[in-house]
């Protein structure tokens, strides 16, 4: 995976650059939104990580040029405006998902392979394997090892996302956003005891565990 | 904002029907002085005529005697005018006997003291004059209203023409400006509508009168357009300091967590790593509590809420209740959602997503292991969460939510869950307060009037 920066503060993309090269993803670091415009166009790029507050144009505007001209790699916006009224508003700008610095480097790299693999997996398909766990899309009905699954409505998008991103850490934000369609983070933990319910309907009677907890960073479907 | 339609309810309207009404009131006044000048005029004429006829005829009877004034009666009463009043003679001498003319003395009327009358003779009015001559003998001299009976008909009715078309075209007149009026008002007013909606651009597009703007319309459409100009740059420039100091206050804060972060890359001994989360975790808690205190501000000043759109309430808490239904039992809380199906709201979905989800995470978080715990959303709408734990001091109550104010518990948030509460209620319209639930405490959002009208 090859990603675009476009970030003027030297720091942060200094930082950006060493989280990903550590995971392998290659960047390549532009300071204005007019340069990373001008490399947009590059096939080699996969995902465009793009900062709001930039001199010149804005990182808002520079989506949104971006748009027009038919561009539709997939967009991370990673900005210091962090209510939730600037998710919003991004996210109606243009941008594929929007992650507030500070951040976590985990939730950073789990967001830019979760928008990667939407451009690379077949998103709808009307089944999803996960080792011994299937589901139904269309019936929207999920069994393990051929043993129906007693899910809720959200219970049953929260696995679909789960397997969507298989193998890959989920954060508690991108289930806040993707499941519950949240853009604030309530101060209670409820997305972790909903894991932890799901959880058990998936691995009860079962002798592997298949839902990973990632300590302080999010959640991992791994291979059962 | 509601639309005037063309009704009574427009001022214009009420102002174009009042024209009409003076108008018409003028006219009836007029035509009704014109009328009574008219018959006193004309009466006076007769009357003239009338003592001029009785002096013509007592020098007859000086000078010719009963003889020559039966004659000469009897010559003016067979002569009969083609235009004028009719004339009246009647001629009776000492023994009142009638002896000549074609009325009698009325009965009533002094002729000693040359009394004027009015009567009904036949189908007709007559003013009359009755006199004593020389002799004893009685003239009766009169003339018929008629005609001035006439020529008041005749008056009325080209007053009443005058009339019709006078207040018709008053009333044509008035309703046209009326028209005008009203649509120079309502872009007015429509420009309001648009600039609460957040169109900043919005100015009033309208007429400004025709001479640059020197009616009051004009003048004030000026006025508006000033202040949506001086309202645009307010705005524009709230928006901007407080992205400005998010950014600048956030900026030197991801240094540092970035530095942070780099330390602990480096650092292998397990005490540092903890202190150097711990600080990580107190960024986070500055960023956090000043985005909080960000969106409260700007909620608190963005007056009522610009989006009209209608969403189901009803759905939006039944997914937040099973949402916290897994923390519940987490927390072994009795938790209970009574939701009536399809009940709506205009406004914010998000933003009343997140006023219910604090309500259920205050109650959550002072609720103790075991207490009950209830979301109520009915028609209204009535949204209430009541739990049956610690309840809230009466001390405490009035000022729950204010920003920093919480009971003295949990170490968790920053206390500004209720005061967003109240602000995102009071921009939907909607009132926040807290009641007793002996025990525990009830927290009621429902439309300001709810208590008076009894609205569930």
């Amino acid at each position: 995976m090859q990603i675009l920066l476009i970030e003027d503060d030297a720091l942060t993309a200094d930082a950006v650059t060493a989280i990903l090269a550590a995971e392998g993803i290659a960047v390549e670091w532009a300071v204005t939104a007019e340069i990373g415009l001008a490399r947009t166009g590059d096939t080699a790029i996969d995902v465009i990580v793009v900062d709001w507050m930039l001199p010149g144009m804005s990182g808002i505007d520079a989506v949104a040029r971006l748009r027009r001209a038919g561009i539709e790699k997939p967009v991370l916006m990673l900005s210091a405006l962090g209510r939730a009224e600037h998710r919003v508003e991004g996210l109606d700008g243009g941008v594929d998902d929007y992650l507030a610095k500070p951040f976590e480097p985990a939730e950073l790299v789990a967001r830019l392979r979760a928008l990667y693999r939407r451009t690379t997996v077949q998103a709808r398909q009307p089944v999803l394997i996960h080792g011994d766990i299937e589901l139904h899309v269309h019936a929207r009905t999920a069994l393990r090892a051929g043993k129906h699954l007693g899910l809720s409505p959200k219970e049953f998008e929260l696995l679909k996302y789960l397997m969507e991103n298989a193998g890959e850490i989920v954060t508690r934000e991108m289930l806040l956003r993707n499941v519950w369609k949240l853009n604030f983070d309530p101060q209670t933990n409820i997305i972790d005891v909903n894991l932890v319910r799901l959880r058990r309907k998936l691995e009860d009677g079962f002798a592997c565990c298949c839902l990973e907890t990632v300590r302080g960073s999010g959640y991992r479907l791994t291979a059962p | 904002m509601p639309t005037h339609r063309f009704t009574f309810a427009s001022i214009a309207v009420r102002q174009a029907l009042l024209s009409t009404l003076v108008t018409l009131a003028a006219m009836v006044f007029l035509a009704t002085a014109a009328s009574f000048a008219i018959e006193r005029s004309m009466r006076a004429d007769l009357q003239r005529m009338i003592d001029a006829d009785i002096d013509g005829l007592a020098e007859i009877m000086v000078d010719g005697g009963p003889a020559e004034l039966v004659r000469r009666a009897i010559d003016r009463t067979a002569w009969r005018p083609s235009a004028g009043a009719r004339a009246y003679y009647g001629i009776a001498d000492a023994n009142a006997v009638r002896r000549a003319g074609n009325i009698g003395v009325p009965r009533g009327v002094d002729a000693g003291r040359s009394q004027v009358a009015e009567i009904s003779l036949g189908d007709d009015r007559v003013l009359l004059r009755a006199t004593r001559l020389r002799g004893g003998w009685t003239l009766v001299v009169g003339r018929s209203l008629r005609g001035i009976e006439a020529l008041q008909h005749r008056l009325r009715v080209d007053f009443l023409g005058v009339a019709v078309v006078a207040v018709v075209a008053t009333l044509i007149a008035g309703l046209a400006v009326a028209a005008r009026l009203r649509a120079r008002v309502e872009a007015l007013s429509q420009t309001f509508t648009r600039f609460e909606r957040g169109d900043l651009a919005a100015r009033s597009s309208i007429d400004r009168g025709g001479t640059a703007g020197i009616d009051e319309l004009g003048q004030l459409a000026r006025h508006v357009d000033e202040h949506f100009d001086w309202t645009q740059a307010l705005l524009i420039a709230q928006r901007e300091i407080s992205d400005n100091i998010a950014h600048e206050l956030r900026t030197p804060l991801v240094h540092l967590d970035t530095r942070l972060l780099g330390a602990l890359g480096h650092n292998h001994d397990d005490i540092v790593a903890a202190e150097l989360h711990l600080a990580r975790s107190n960024i986070r808690s500055i960023v956090s509590l000043f985005d909080a205190l960000l969106d409260l501000t700007l909620a608190e000043t963005g007056g009522p809420t610009t989006d009209t759109s209608s969403f189901d309430l009803s759905e939006i808490a039944a997914d937040l209740a099973e949402l916290y239904t897994a923390s519940a039992e987490e927390a072994a809380l009795d938790f209970k959602a009574r939701i009536t199906p399809g009940v709506t709201q205009r406004g914010e979905a998000m933003a009343m997503t997140r006023l219910i989800a604090n309500l259920l995470d205050n109650a959550f978080k002072y609720a103790p292991a075991g207490s009950k715990v209830q979301l109520i959303v009915v028609a209204g709408p009535r949204i209430i969460v009541e739990d049956n734990g610690p309840g809230i001091a009466a001390a405490d109550a009035e000022h729950i939510f204010l920003r920093f104010r919480r009971a003295a518990a949990p170490d968790t948030g920053h206390g500004l869950g209720l005061a967003l509460v109240k602000i995102i209620a009071a921009r939907h319209g909607l009132s926040a307060r807290v009641e007793d639930a002996g025990p525990g405490a009830r927290f009621i959002i429902e439309r300001h009037d709810a208590g008076t009208k009894g609205s569930s």
